[in-house]
């Protein structure tokens, strides 16, 4: 497709974007458009003098049939303005119309002979989609109507089935179990005065610390994999459809998952051995995790401060597990409420692991200096 | 052992009982030394929280659809927390230590205990939560006329004066006292205080997480109506009350029963089991 100020773009199957040569396409800067088919395998091109042809990209349709329908298409999203509340954000607005113009339009291989027939497409969300007709005059297309086609994203426009990370939710709950058992490995060793032998036994304080953050890790990613592949299976099987990311995109989301928690469990021990009480250390961890997440996604928060929560608490490290990337030609509320987190997927865990950093390093210096 | 069986035995005993477990848990609460501090973060916190919140809210005009006393009182959000590791800590701390053994030697009535603990917890909730409530619609009344909560745009200075936002203030004083009545319940029944605080937590907070998965309009609401979180802060709203999954004191009426459960629970628990 073209549009108007984000060039050429290869869309398919609502997740698939590849863009084309930027810049903008207008009446009197046209772009030639080129769609080859081979087996299941679609490949676009562009041209700016309908001679020099560029590919824009590849797409393999998996069992895309023998006989397919063939088409030209004009879109054109909902009007948008945006109001910021105690609910988060709102948007309101309205439908609009476009009209496209599409000559020397030309078919080649073996299409049956017949003339075009124009139809509204796709029926589905809340935007205000219609078919205003289109007209013929000498191989030259107007085609004129509303609504978009686009790659699905989060909010209101996400239609049906859900994101993967959603089938993830039980991460907070498994972040809490973790936090406990990380804060205890240290704390409960004060409590009784295990500690003393423990030091006594490995004189050397910040190489027990190491151990046990190494140890606590580990479990930690071990149990975040194992909790991540067995939650999305069990989603997928249970029949809720879940929306299509890349191989990549998904093994980031698991383990990234695997990662948080192995993370926040290192928090949880550094935090236990700064505090040294479990109770408390217990609740400034959760506290700094989840409340952060709840108060920017919840919509208790408006937009602004609900993105600076997500970006300076740990709880910025939840952003590993957003799946659906921002599109800049989908206007869309782009709000953490919606799935969409200010900082990009492995800068946000980088904060949280700036976190655990900080206060291991912390737990280091003060068990070094401190009684036991 | 002639208090004890003072204690056991007398005419009014009961009262007799109660009244010196409630002095025996005052003590005790008085002078644990995190205490204080506990009391102090949790007063601070909640203010903070608040007034960070006022400052950053916007109302560009009129009907910007925003709650100013709701928003001015986000703090007992985090404040919660606090509130209840203290109320975790006063009974976890006795398993801890082996002091409640000493305590159920003292006042052999169990329950008569656990009624000591929460009426004294209770009451320094009530004290500390009035404070911090009051601390943050002070902010709010402060800061948020600088972001165009004006009366011009509808919203005149947040005052205890006006129905409302009175029983937003008082309902979030009794939110924070329940929060901590449940956690003790918690506490009680689990015996361990990491334990208790991330039950407690996961209680809170959990309900308000799965809600955003839920599509489903029917449970989505069901949800809200459930969770001790999202029905008992109902009773902050001002604006848009009929819009609400719940009305605002039957949602506080939703975390008492969740307190009382968890008190009955415990108090049984505490009569049937080893200390």
């Amino acid at each position: 497709m073209v549009t108007g100020s984000h060039g050429v773009r290869m869309q398919d199957d609502f997740t698939g974007d590849t863009a084309g040569s930027p810049g903008a396409v207008s009446p009197e800067s046209p772009r030639w458009l080129r769609l080859t088919r081979s087996g299941d395998t679609l490949t676009g091109y562009e041209s700016g003098d309908g001679t020099h042809w560029t590919t824009v990209g590849t797409v393999r349709l998996k069992g895309l049939p023998s006989t397919v329908r063939a088409g030209l298409f004009v879109a054109s999203p909902d009007s948008m303005e945006v109001t910021d509340h105690i609910g988060g954000a709102s948007a309101t607005g309205g439908p609009t119309r476009a009209t496209g113009v599409f000559d020397r339009v030309g078919l080649q291989g073996s299409w049956p002979r017949g003339t075009w027939t124009g139809t509204g497409v796709g029926d589905r969300g809340p935007a205000t989609s219609s078919f205003d007709g289109f007209e013929e005059t000498g191989g030259s297309f107007t085609v004129s109507g509303s609504g978009d086609i686009a790659p699905a994203v989060g909010g209101m426009a996400f239609g049906s089935g859900q994101n993967i990370e959603r089938s993830l939710i039980g991460t907070f709950a498994g972040l809490i179990a973790l936090i406990v058992v990380a804060t205890l490995f240290v704390t409960a060793e004060y409590r009784r005065g295990l500690i003393r032998t423990t030091l006594t036994a490995t004189p050397r304080r910040g190489r027990v610390l190491a151990a046990k953050a190494v140890v606590v890790g580990t479990a930690g990613f071990a149990a975040g994999m194992v909790g991540a592949v067995v939650a999305i299976a069990v989603v997928r099987v249970s029949g809720v459809r879940i929306h299509p990311v890349s191989t990549p995109t998904e093994l980031r989301v698991v383990v990234g998952t695997a990662g948080l928690l192995a993370v926040t469990a290192v928090l949880a021990l550094g935090a236990g051995a700064v505090l040294r009480r479990s109770a408390g250390a217990v609740t400034a961890v959760v506290v700094a995790i989840v409340l952060p997440y709840i108060l920017a996604t919840a919509s208790v928060l408006p937009a602004g401060p609900a993105d600076w929560l997500l970006r300076i608490t740990p709880a910025a490290g939840f952003a590993i597990q957003q799946s659906l990337p921002q599109y800049p030609q989908v206007d869309n509320l782009y709000t953490p409420a919606n799935g969409y987190f200010p900082l990009a997927p492995w800068v946000g865990f980088g904060v949280l692991c700036a976190y655990a950093a900080l206060v291991l390093g912390l737990a280091a210096y003060l068990l070094r200096r401190r009684d036991v | 052992m002639t208090t004890y069986q003072a204690v056991g035995d007398g005419p009014h005993a009961g009262w007799t009982g109660l009244r010196q477990a409630l002095h025996a848990e005052w003590t005790k609460l008085r002078t644990t030394p995190g205490t204080v501090w506990l009391l102090l973060a949790a007063v601070g916190l909640t203010v903070a929280l608040s007034a960070a919140v006022s400052a950053a809210a916007t109302c560009p005009s009129a009907g910007c659809g925003q709650d100013a006393a709701k928003l001015s009182l986000t703090g007992v959000e985090v404040g919660q927390a606090v509130f209840a590791v203290l109320a975790v800590l006063a009974i976890g701390n006795e398993y801890s230590t082996g002091m409640i053994r000493v305590t159920l030697v003292a006042v052999p009535r169990r329950t008569t205990v656990l009624a000591a603990k929460a009426a004294v917890l209770g009451g320094v909730v009530l004290a500390a939560g009035t404070v911090a409530v009051l601390g943050s619609l002070l902010a709010g009344r402060l800061l948020l006329p600088g972001n165009g909560f004006t009366a011009a745009h509808g919203y005149p200075p947040l005052s205890l004066a006006d129905g409302p936002t009175l029983r937003a203030a008082v309902g979030s004083v009794l939110y924070l006292a329940l929060v901590a009545l449940l956690s003790l319940g918690v506490a009680t029944a689990v015996r361990d205080s990491a334990t208790a605080v991330a039950v407690v937590l996961g209680l809170l907070f959990l309900f308000p997480l799965l809600i955003q998965v839920v599509s489903d309009p029917h449970w989505h609401r069901h949800l809200q109506q459930l969770g001790p979180m999202t029905a008992g802060l109902a009773v902050q709203a001002t604006t848009g009350l009929r819009d609400l999954p719940i009305a605002p004191w039957s949602g506080l009426g939703v975390l008492t029963a969740w307190a009382a459960a968890s008190l009955l629970a415990a108090a049984q628990l505490l009569r049937l089991r080893d200390a």
